[in-house]
């Protein structure tokens, strides 16, 4: 993200779901199922906040998970300090934000993935009575700290990040987007919850700098397949000032902030670079609009962003392995010399993605992945 | 002139005056169809702002949820010359896909461009779909799938209704991110739409409308 040439090209997933890569790994799976009995428990929300603030087990699942990551060659670990459940329901809960999770099984291989379902919040009444989101969470504390231990319990083999929601996408996704294109059509009511929720991305920001980590991932998604979800003013008047003070905050304590969004967002390109967002996750490869292309994007702004993506989830799942082999070649080929570019997927890993395919994916980074970058035409 | 002001009004997305508004033209003698004639040129315009990037998704939602208030008002005046006229749609997300997004704001702009939807929700088998076919005698079902891994879903419910013998009688359009036209027809769908304003001007087309 220094835009320098390390030993390698760092790689990172920023969600992996797939049973049957991680048992490949010999990673145990099935975790999931623990949550149809907790379900039914009375007090299951304070029994699942139990067990989110026991430092030992946050500790041991990150280490579990990063030494997945690690035996893939992976280099970055997330790690999830907000959206914890605000009350557990049948089937997953209400997060932090309003929004109703729930646990979907893939019918293929039995993965089960966190799915969103839409919003507990219908209006500026419930946002009110719902209150604001604490900083000080005694469980933000735990995965912090719980981080930095794994972090160096595996000798600095991976590097965690910590990933807290961001501005826009958690914020409309807790009043679903009927409810929330009401509130946008009330700008006091919209600053108001914009606030609100930037509020409290900044205070984490804060909070991680404090631990002297030195990178936050940003959770949003300011676009879909055919664009932005809402007006371009939208964003500029309640998303972007807030993302500046976040970046400024972080860049005072030395820590990159990298930003996670879905969708064409070309239209607001230009306004996060200026946010001062380092790295942009995952340049999403399947937009609509075939000006949304990483390698136009990185040939006009390489030097102002460091570049995190994007191999097509869709050719990771029904693509040949040749395509796979060549599009990865030409992403490192293209993007990683003089550094600024993390390998990664186009979006995350889902079910659909298969082992043969990944294992391609993997095996061109291992074989042209080291700096300086020679990758055969 | 009158009517212009509610066309105006949706157009405007001046969510708290729409419903006042058309309960104020109703006491006032017009009719409930001039009424619903007038939201429907609205929805139609902010469709083609949509369209020209004038307007983004959430405008589009908005003028969707106006649409559904103002026809609360208007619903019960209407029901007894319209609704057996109307041409029908399925609407459904696959089976192990829970996003409505699309679908919904789908179901919204065909209800304003007039046709009757049989809204079947999120994660819908096969069979709810034939079965629903059987029962409206629907000519177009409109399919939802938005992850990669429920995509053969489409296949599954283009199989389906030909074992059922439905298949000649009935469209298949569908849509959601990880689709295209090549891949719509691949599957077995006939055809594709890239967003729900295009979608209504698809399905009128496969009606012959």
């Amino acid at each position: 993200m220094n835009h320098e040439e390390p030993d390698r090209i760092p790689a990172l997933e920023v969600a992996f779901y797939s049973d049957t890569i991680k048992k490949h790994y010999g990673m145990k799976v099935g975790g999931e199922s623990s949550l149809k009995i907790v379900q039914y428990l009375p007090f299951r929300t304070r029994l699942v906040r139990k067990f989110l603030e026991n430092p030992k087990i946050a500790v041991k699942s990150l280490i579990d998970s990063f030494k997945f990551y690690i035996k893939m060659k992976l280099d970055v670990g997330l790690t999830i300090v907000s959206n914890f459940p605000r009350n557990v329901i049948r089937g997953g809960f209400i997060d932090e934000y309003g929004r109703i999770m729930q646990y979907e099984k893939y019918k293929g291989d039995g993965t089960y993935i966190l799915g969103y379902h839409g919003g507990h919040l219908h209006n500026f009444e419930d946002f009110e009575q719902w209150g604001v989101l604490d900083p000080q969470d005694e469980i933000r504390e735990v995965m912090l700290k719980a981080t930095i231990e794994a972090q160096r319990e595996l000798n600095n083999e991976i590097f965690a990040i910590p990933a807290v929601a961001s501005v826009f996408e958690n914020t409309w996704e807790g009043f679903g987007l009927e409810n929330f294109s009401k509130i946008l059509a009330h700008p006091k009511e919209a600053q108001a919850i914009f606030d609100s929720r930037g509020e409290f991305t900044l205070e984490m920001t804060k909070i991680v700098t404090e631990h002297d980590i030195r990178a936050i991932l940003l959770w949003d998604d300011y676009g879909f397949k055919n664009g932005l979800f809402t007006n371009p003013r939208h964003y500029r008047t309640y998303v972007f000032p807030w993302l500046k003070k976040i970046c400024d905050t972080a860049h005072k304590k030395d820590c990159k902030v990298i930003l996670h969004s879905d969708g064409d967002i070309l239209e607001l390109f230009e306004d996060i670079i200026q946010s001062g967002v380092d790295a942009l996750h995952p340049i999403e490869p399947t937009t609509a609009n075939p000006e949304y292309n990483i390698f136009k994007l990185h040939a006009k702004y390489r030097d102002k962003i460091t570049f995190i993506g994007n191999i097509s989830p869709a050719m990771l799942s029904t693509g040949k392995i040749t395509e796979i082999e060549e599009y990865s070649k030409k992403l490192i080929r293209e993007l990683a010399p003089g550094g600024g570019y993390i390998f990664s997927s186009g979006h995350s890993i889902n079910p659909a993605v298969t082992l043969d395919r990944w294992l391609a994916v993997l095996n061109i980074r291992e074989k042209y992945g080291q700096y300086p970058i020679q990758v055969p035409d | 002139m009158a009517l212009q002001e509610i066309t105006d009004t949706l157009v405007g997305l001046k969510s708290d005056e729409v419903v006042d508004l058309v309960k104020a033209k109703l006491k006032s003698g017009v009719e409930p169809h001039e009424v619903l004639k007038a939201l429907m040129v609205g929805m139609d315009k902010v469709g083609k702002l949509f369209e020209k990037n004038e307007y983004y998704l959430t405008e589009l939602v908005l003028a969707g949820e106006m649409m559904k208030d103002a026809l609360k008002v208007l619903g019960p005046k209407l029901k007894s010359d319209q609704s057996s006229s109307k041409q029908k749609v399925i609407c459904a997300t696959v089976l192990g896909d829970y996003h409505d997004i699309g679908k919904n704001i789908l179901r919204i702009l065909l209800i304003s461009a007039g046709f009757e939807v049989i809204d079947l929700g999120t994660d819908c088998s096969k069979e709810k779909i034939i079965k629903a076919v059987k029962k409206y005698g629907v000519k177009v079902v409109a399919l939802s799938s938005l992850m990669i891994m429920t995509l053969k879903e489409i296949s599954d419910v283009s199989a389906a209704l030909k074992e059922a013998g439905l298949r000649d009688q009935v469209k298949i359009i569908v849509g959601g991110a990880p689709l295209n036209m090549e891949l719509a027809k691949e599957l077995g769908a006939d055809d594709f739409a890239a967003d729900a304003v295009e979608g209504v001007r698809h399905i009128k087309a496969l009606m012959g409308a």
